[in-house]
């Protein structure tokens, strides 16, 4: 065999080499950017929600729903009734204003079935994988500058 | 019900959350609910404005609503971190729900 031909072998076993490389590193990318969350029961049950709280607020609302379903899946994470009770109305405060009493009533329907929708696609995630998510729940109970509902 | 379900306590958070909105007060509204608390929230008066506009012409300013996050959006504060500003909600590397980032993100 000669030089050129040698070399031009060596180049392309290289080439199949980084080829397959860059397969497995997509690939691996991928799985990260989705493994456990449930991607489409998110998008079906809160995809076109209707802005009925603030950004801030519904972030909270996803808080306290994660701390209620760890209270059910992890051991050592029960919740504390006032803590959750002061924290559940101060994450849906202020209302919106200006409503009629009956709209009121909706707004607050419409807030209590998307804590509970959250609380249960929460619960469905946690069960699937019960170490990771307890994991991330202690990362929270540990973190001092966050807080927490938990006793 | 859903207090029912978390615990008992749980359910006199969710009392006491109700028996707030509850308090929140009357006032005339005549539209559509989903329409009126999207736009209170978005910061849009229309309604009121238009009604006197017929005697009192003036120029109404409405301020546009942010547009909604597309569902597929991703912010990755750091590379072990994907959140989803449609959900207001963070994950971890392992797509589990991350509370801490979703607090630093979108709760404060």
């Amino acid at each position: 065999m000669t030089d050129f031909a040698q070399l031009t072998k060596t180049l392309l076993c290289y080439a199949l080499a980084l080829g397959l490389l860059g397969l497995v590193t997509a690939a691996s990318a991928a799985e990260q950017e989705d493994d456990f969350r449930l991607d489409d029961a998110w998008e079906d049950a809160i995809g076109d929600q209707e802005p009925i709280l603030t950004e801030v607020q519904f972030a909270k609302l996803n808080n306290l729903a994660f701390q209620a379903a760890a209270s059910k899946i992890c051991s050592g994470f029960a919740l504390d009734q006032d803590k959750f009770s002061t924290a559940i109305v101060e994450a849906a405060t202020p209302a919106p204003e200006g409503l009629s009493e009956a709209e009121a009533d909706h707004w607050e329907a419409a807030v209590l079935i998307r804590f509970g929708t959250t609380y249960g696609l929460l619960l469905a995630e946690g069960n699937q994988h019960p170490q990771e998510f307890c994991a991330s729940a202690a990362e929270l109970k540990a973190d001092k500058d966050i807080p927490n509902v938990w006793q | 019900m859903i207090g029912s379900v978390i615990s008992r306590g749980a359910l006199a958070g969710l009392t006491i959350l109700a028996l707030s909105f509850g308090l929140a007060g009357p006032v005339a509204a005549k539209n559509n609910t989903a329409a009126i608390v999207g736009g209170i929230i978005a910061g849009a008066a229309v309604g009121a404005a238009v009604s006197s506009a017929i005697d009192h012409p003036q120029k109404v300013y409405v301020p546009v609503p942010a547009p909604r996050p597309a569902w597929g959006e991703v912010y990755r504060p750091n590379p072990n971190i994907w959140c989803y500003p449609a959900q207001r909600a963070c994950y971890n590397r392992a797509g589990v729900y991350a509370p801490n980032w979703t607090y630093r993100i979108y709760a404060r």
